[in-house]
């Protein structure tokens, strides 16, 4: 059978259309294999990029941080001691100086809070559970909306994720303060292994979907990406008052 | 246990997969499922024809080659991302027919309308070829996972090398049927090994649609 030319023409050629193939598919699984190394590459190299710009964000927080505290924190210090020499020394100015140096006292715990909360070393030193709780203190002054915070013991996370995740707690709230007109702010934080912080309001809520597409969302943006970088999940559900709103659910959890 | 049974058993596992995944297939998919269907019940009526009734079962396959052209043909054309391509591939179905009709006419349609098989063949290579170049290479998504990818090679490898055999399938009838009883079985093995890649695709894209909807809901 071999040996009749018709057959070997076309086995021949049947053996040509296939090796043809095969260097067509080899060639497309190589180069596709290479570009899908050099994307994944820098990926990797945006997600470095990003880091560096966090890490540089936080370093440049934690010295505006030691600024407040050790200068101008300093200066608001000797400020309150002069006015105290001052109304010793001429009893008669106290009551005028009264309001001056309630003032300046506010301002003294208002600077050592700001401090604190631009410091991330600050969450290293006292744990998350205590920083966020400070921070639904420094909420509750502002008599906003009523906060209810429950939580559970430490979780269980890495020192980034831990500030990744205190500078999205204070993201989100001050969105919460900005704009969703809320009575009751709902905060529970799972610990342990099972890190799950959930803030629920009961505020007009928006369209999320629209607000990320319109180019207003840098906010809501910059969450999504600080969770992408800290290996966090995070999902909004929202409705506007007009389409039934449900106020706003803002998940963040660890991935598993 | 007689040849059909390996026919059937390659299109049956496709049909299977498609229809399992049915609601996940997009249209040119569904147009690939479509032409498994239509394979599957000639192959069978041909083989019954030809063993039971004793007939020339030519016809049903010349009729069987327009629409192999047009169901993947159309499906490629709709796989397909540049505009012009497809006008320029839709044409070329349109001449493809042309020349099944001028073949059956000349040749009535108990002959085999070779030359509108390799056209088509032909045809079929070159689309999926070009569906292949537009659709996965430039997208740097592993290749290997893309359901076009499976779908475009088991095209490419069933046509492109059944082209030799078939541009002489004619003549070895005419000339020497032992011998063309013995070439078609390159034919044969193409013919299974093509739908399983072609479930393979079904499945990819069934499974990527199923992950989408589960994200979403």
């Amino acid at each position: 059978m071999f040996s009749n030319p018709i057959v070997l023409t076309v086995l021949v050629a049947t053996l040509m259309m296939l090796l043809l193939i095969a260097v067509v598919i080899i060639t497309m699984v190589l180069s596709n294999r290479r570009n899908v190394q050099q994307e994944v590459k820098m990926a990797q190299m945006h997600l470095d990029h990003e880091k560096g710009l966090r890490l540089l964000q936080d370093e440049v927080m934690a010295e505006v941080a030691r600024e407040l505290h050790d200068n101008i924190g300093q200066r608001l210090t000797f400020m309150k001691l002069q006015l105290q020499q001052q109304k010793a020394v001429n009893p008669a100015s106290a009551v005028s100086l009264l309001p001056v140096s309630d003032m300046v006292v506010e301002t003294i715990e208002e600077v050592r809070v700001l401090g604190r909360s631009l410091n991330s070393d600050v969450i290293e030193k006292n744990g998350l559970v205590y920083t966020l709780e400070k921070e639904v203190e420094r909420m509750r002054t502002l008599n906003k909306f009523e906060v209810h915070w429950e939580h559970d013991k430490e979780p269980e996370l890495i020192k980034d994720q831990k500030v990744i995740v205190f500078r999205i707690f204070q993201e989100t709230l001050n969105n919460l303060l900005k704009y969703a007109e809320a009575k009751n702010v709902y905060i529970s934080m799972g610990g342990g292994s099972n890190f799950k912080l959930v803030m629920k309001d009961d505020g007009k809520g928006f369209d999320v979907e629209q607000v990320m597409s319109s180019g207003k969302g840098a906010g809501l943006k910059n969450i999504l990406k600080r969770a992408e970088l800290g290996k966090l999940k995070c999902s909004i559900d929202s409705a506007p008052s007009a389409q039934g709103g449900k106020g706003t659910t803002f998940t963040l959890e660890k991935i598993v | 246990m007689p040849l059909l049974f390996y026919f059937l058993a390659g299109k049956l596992f496709a049909l299977i997969v498609g229809g399992y995944y049915f609601k996940c297939l997009t249209r040119p998919y569904r147009l690939v499922l479509y032409l498994i269907g239509i394979a599957a019940i000639s192959e069978s009526y041909g083989y019954y024809i030809m063993k039971n009734l004793h007939e020339h079962n030519i016809w049903l396959f010349n009729f069987y080659l327009v629409a192999e052209a047009w169901l993947m043909g159309m499906a490629a054309v709709q796989l397909l991302v540049v505009p012009w391509l497809k006008k320029v591939f839709l044409m070329l179905l349109v001449i493809g027919s042309i020349i099944w009709v001028l073949n059956v006419v000349r040749n009535s349609i108990y002959v085999f309308a070779s030359l509108s098989m390799v056209y088509g063949l032909i045809l079929l290579t070159v689309m999926y070829l070009a569906v292949l170049f537009t659709n996965s290479v430039f997208k740097n998504k592993n290749i290997l996972v893309q359901p076009v990818f499976w779908l475009a090679i088991s095209t490419i490898l069933y046509c492109a090398c059944d082209i030799p055999y078939m541009v002489l399938h004619n003549y070895l009838i005419t000339n020497a049927p032992v011998l063309s009883a013995k070439l078609i079985s390159i034919n044969d093995v193409l013919d299974i090994v093509r739908y399983p890649l072609v479930a393979i695709s079904f499945i990819l894209l069934g499974r990527q649609k199923q992950r989408v909807l589960n994200a979403a809901g």
